[in-house]
Parts: C-alpha cells; sequence; structure tokens
C-alpha cells in the first residue's frame, strides 16, 4: 500500500469517527440557530449645535435691562445618539470681567426663556429634548437668554459668563454628561444725566438788580461707567405775556461753585469745565452742582419772564 | 470681590432702577470719528438713552461745525432728527456726513458737536428758568483722497502681460515638442526603411529633414559612383 493511500484511508476514517460522535452528541448536521441576546441601555448624549462653546450675544447698557441681543442669545441643546427624552436641566456662573476677574455681578442677573432667573444651582429648564431614533439620532431644543441686567457702575468691557446644561430622564433615571458654554457680552461706555431741580424760580426783581451765583442745580450720573463733560446753553429771557419783549441771554450767568460772579450763558452749547466723574461698582452714582445767577438790565419791562437753559452730558 | 456684596449687587440694582423716578438720559460713550473719502458718504449711529419711566421726545441737530477757510464744508445730516424714546430703552440716530469733491479739502479735519435736547413743556407762573437737558456729542470729520486708479491699472497691465507670456509659452513648448516628434518620427521610419532597403517616398511636410534625406541620397550616389570608377 502506498503512503498516499494510507494518509487517505486515515481521513475518511477521522471524518466517519466524527460524523459519529455529533450523532452520538445529538446534533443533527442541518440548519443550526444561534440564538443572540443584547440589553440596550438608556443612554443621553448632550452637545451643542456645531458644537459652538462661545457665544458672543452683544452689547449692553450699565444700569439697564439688556435685551437686544443678537441670534447667539439662542442655545441649541442636542442629543446625538441617545435614545431617551431628556429635560434640560441649567446653572451658572457670576458674570466676569475679563480684564478684571474680580469685577463681578450675579448669575440671578440672566433671564432666560422670557422669565426664568438663573442660579448657580442645577434647575430643571422645563425645556426637554426629545428622544433621538435610529432614522433621526440627533434631537435638539433651544435655550433662550432673554435678559441680562448689568448693575451700576461697571466699567465698559467683556463680560463672560459660564452657563452649563445637560440632559435628564426623570423615568429612567438616566443623565448626560454635562456641557458648559462660554457666554460673551460688551458693556458699553455709557454716561447719564439726571438734574434737580427742572427749574430755578428768582423771584421779583427790579431792574439793574445782580442776583448772585448760588441758585443750585443738581447733576447725578446714576450707574453708568465713564466720566463726562457737561456742555449748557441757553435763549433769551422772554417775558410770557408777550413773547416779542426779551432780554439777552448773557444776563443768566453760570459757575460750579456759589460767587459773586459767574460765566455769561450762551446761546450754543458750550463746555462749563464742570465733569461728572465716572461711576463704579462700589460708587454706583457721582454727582456735581452748578450755580445760576441773574442781572435785571435797566429798563426790562415788567412781567413774568422765562428762560430755557439746557445741560448736556457728553462723553 | 466679597461674596456678600456680589449677592447684594442686584438688589442695589433694582432699587437703583426704581429709584430713578425722573428722568435720565444718556449716550454711548466715544467720539464719532468719520474718516471719508472725497465725493462720498460715511454714517454712524449715536446712540441714546432714556433711563427714566416715561417716553421722552426728542429733537437732535447739528450745533455747531467749524469753519476753515478755503474749503467746503462737509454737509452732516441727522435721522431721525426728532422722534420719541420710549422708557427704559435706547435710539440709534444715523449720522451721515457727505464730503465734499474738492482735492483742496483732501487732509483736511473738521471737528463738531452735534446736540440732543429732551423737549418738556414747564410753565410756572413767575420769572424762572426752565432747566431742561440732552445730550451733545463731539464728533470729527477727516477728508481722505481716492484710492488711486494708477496702481489698479499696473497690476492688470502686468497681470496681462504675465497671462498673455504664459500661454504663448504654452502653445510655443508644445509646437516644438510636435516639431521635434515629427522629426524623430520621420527619422525613425527613414532608418527602418534604409535598414529595409525600401525606396524613400517623398516626404513634403518637413523641410530640413527632406534635405537631410537628399544629402543622404546623394552620399549613396557618390558611393555607387566610386565603386564604379574603381571597378574601371
Amino acid at each position: 500500500m502506498t503512503s498516499t493511500k494510507a494518509t487517505a484511508i486515515a481521513l475518511i476514517g477521522l471524518l466517519l469517527s466524527t460524523s459519529m460522535l455529533y450523532i452520538a452528541k445529538g446534533y443533527t448536521s442541518s440548519n443550526q440557530l444561534i440564538t443572540a441576546t443584547a440589553n440596550v441601555l438608556t443612554a443621553i448624549y448632550a452637545y451643542f449645535a456645531n458644537n459652538q462653546t462661545n457665544y458672543y450675544i452683544g452689547t449692553a447698557n450699565p444700569n439697564a435691562i439688556n435685551s437686544n441681543f443678537n441670534t447667539n442669545s439662542i442655545i441649541t441643546i442636542q442629543d446625538r445618539g441617545g435614545n431617551v427624552a431628556g429635560n434640560i436641566i441649567i446653572y451658572g456662573g457670576n458674570w466676569i470681567n475679563q480684564a478684571n476677574n474680580a469685577l463681578q455681578f450675579g448669575v440671578s442677573n440672566t433671564i432666560y426663556d422670557s422669565n426664568k432667573v438663573l442660579s448657580s444651582t442645577p434647575t430643571d429648564t422645563g425645556v426637554i429634548v426629545p428622544a433621538p431614533t435610529i432614522q433621526s439620532y440627533i434631537k435638539s431644543n433651544t435655550i433662550t437668554i432673554s435678559s441680562v441686567s448689568v448693575p451700576p457702575g461697571y466699567p465698559a468691557g467683556n463680560y463672560t459668563q459660564q452657563i452649563t446644561f445637560y440632559l435628564k430622564n426623570y423615568t429612567y433615571g438616566t443623565t448626560s454628561n454635562q456641557i458648559t458654554a462660554n457666554v460673551i457680552m460688551y458693556v458699553n461706555g455709557v454716561c447719564y444725566l439726571y438734574i434737580y431741580p427742572n427749574t430755578i424760580s428768582f423771584n421779583s426783581l427790579a431792574p439793574g438788580h445782580y442776583t448772585p451765583v448760588n441758585s443750585l442745580v443738581s447733576l447725578y450720573d446714576n450707574g453708568g461707567n465713564t466720566q463726562a463733560q457737561i456742555f449748557i446753553s441757553g435763549g433769551n429771557w422772554i417775558n410770557q405775556a408777550n413773547n416779542a419783549l426779551q432780554f439777552g441771554v448773557s444776563n443768566t450767568t453760570y459757575n460750579s461753585i456759589v460767587s459773586s460772579y459767574g460765566t455769561p450763558l450762551t446761546s450754543t452749547p458750550t463746555p462749563t469745565g464742570i465733569t461728572l466723574a465716572a461711576p463704579s461698582p462700589t460708587n454706583p452714582s457721582t454727582s456735581n452742582s452748578i450755580y445760576f445767577g441773574l442781572h435785571i438790565p435797566y429798563g426790562t419791562y415788567p412781567g413774568y419772564y422765562k428762560q430755557q437753559i439746557y445741560l448736556y452730558t457728553s462723553c | 470681590m466679597n461674596k456678600d456684596f456680589a449677592k447684594l449687587i442686584p438688589l442695589i440694582f433694582i432699587i437703583f432702577a426704581f429709584s430713578i423716578s425722573n428722568a435720565q438720559i444718556g449716550e454711548i460713550a466715544g467720539p464719532l470719528n468719520f474718516n471719508v473719502t472725497l465725493g462720498h458718504k460715511e454714517s454712524l449711529n449715536w446712540t441714546i438713552i432714556n433711563q427714566g419711566n416715561s417716553t421722552l421726545y426728542y429733537v437732535a441737530s447739528l450745533d455747531y461745525i467749524s469753519n476753515i477757510t478755503n474749503t467746503t464744508t462737509p454737509a452732516v445730516s441727522i435721522y431721525p432728527s426728532n422722534g420719541y424714546i420710549s422708557p427704559r430703552s435706547y435710539i440709534n440716530i444715523r449720522v451721515t456726513v457727505q464730503a465734499p469733491n474738492d482735492y483742496r479739502d483732501v487732509g483736511k479735519e473738521w471737528e463738531g458737536i452735534l446736540i440732543a435736547k429732551i423737549i418738556n413743556n414747564v410753565t410756572y407762573n413767575a420769572t424762572y428758568v426752565s432747566i431742561g437737558y440732552g445730550v451733545a456729542k463731539q464728533f470729527s470729520i477727516t477728508i481722505s483722497k481716492p484710492q488711486s486708479l494708477i496702481a489698479p491699472l499696473v497690476v492688470l497691465i502686468a497681470a496681462i502681460l504675465i497671462i498673455a507670456y504664459i500661454a504663448y509659452m504654452i502653445v510655443h513648448h508644445a509646437h516644438k515638442r510636435r516639431e521635434t516628434y515629427e522629426e524623430e518620427r520621420y527619422l525613425k521610419k527613414h532608418e527602418l526603411r534604409n535598414m529595409l532597403n525600401i525606396k524613400e517616398p517623398g516626404y513634403s511636410s518637413i523641410k530640413v529633414s527632406k534635405r537631410a534625406v537628399k544629402g543622404k541620397s546623394k552620399s549613396k550616389r557618390s558611393r555607387s559612383r566610386k565603386a564604379s570608377k574603381r571597378k574601371r
């Protein structure tokens, strides 16, 4: 017997013995069934749309509730590839001045979705991101920053607030990863002017009389953040019964202090040399004073006269 | 900053916001700097803020612009020049400067002031001063010359020349390659014919090659003449 024949016989023998073994163990030679099982867990995967993390929402004024923000104030939260719906949970930090981190104002100055106050503790927004499916595996919803109140005196510059979001499904107790947005807002340099009182009466005066420069008008900047110059202008004194009867604007004088004489008023706005200092967070209102005096020219027709003076802030 | 103080800030703000019973007006800081090209226009916004609780009526105007001798003063227009500002709101007034169209004005700088008055009527039977308030905005106008047309023209001509040169080089190179290819092909063909001793057909398309062929055939004839002489 050749070696080839011997090998063939050995192989046949091996095959026969294997099949006998299978039959003995109860296996059939066709229609084998394998049952696979898997338990798909619940999951939520939170992302910002386009993976955007910096949101420049626009400009704001100090001592004002600012709401005219750009489209970056609408923050889109996505669930990419999860399988259950999730409520958007939100919390934030203080607004921080980028140039000076010690200058901060509170998280609660941010209002989102019209009337909800942002807090430093996680809060359910009530906004739900639906469950993604195999056909549509990205689902999203939005949170809008509606307004930011910038407190008085906060200096001009960029301010950043970090707002963190995550998604939570209460039924399954599933929580997503946390994602944080840097919301950036530029606070304008602003000067304000508030005056008190808005009338001065010189009472009854005889022609040729000089009233000392001592009628006070107080000037205030309540909550601005920039130093301002004060300009002044005025009109002629006009008889209230007969507007044709007038005497000159320059008969009114002004000064920053009480004095006998002051600078004659002019009809064109003129710098007074009086400034209103820039308010600050610790000193949110600044003030200054301007005093007025009056001379009645000889021969002035008797009666009630009035004059209009304008004080302007400029910064 | 002290954390306790930071917590109080919103409260301070609310107290402040509501304590201003009378109107407070303001503006955004910074001058309006117009840099206008000769004969052109430029517009900038002037923002006026009403911080009070009541609507304000304003009237805006150009108060002053400097006068420079032997120049045409730029035209300044304001829109809207009057109107209402809602409580706790602001308006943007569009200030437009039309530069003169006179080359003598290039580099000149004007300065001026815009004012916006808040109009309120107070009636009071005495000799009195009514104190009004408003905002003033300083501005400057600088006239710059229009961009020279010569420089872009030179660049354009240079670009055209470069493109034309590149196009010429491409065509020339292609032509040269074709000529070389034809010549090589002819020479190969010719050599092959010589090797196989096939009679040369006329090949009129390449003159230089034809001459070369004639020269070669002449030398063949001279060689045969020399051979016959040797026989004789």
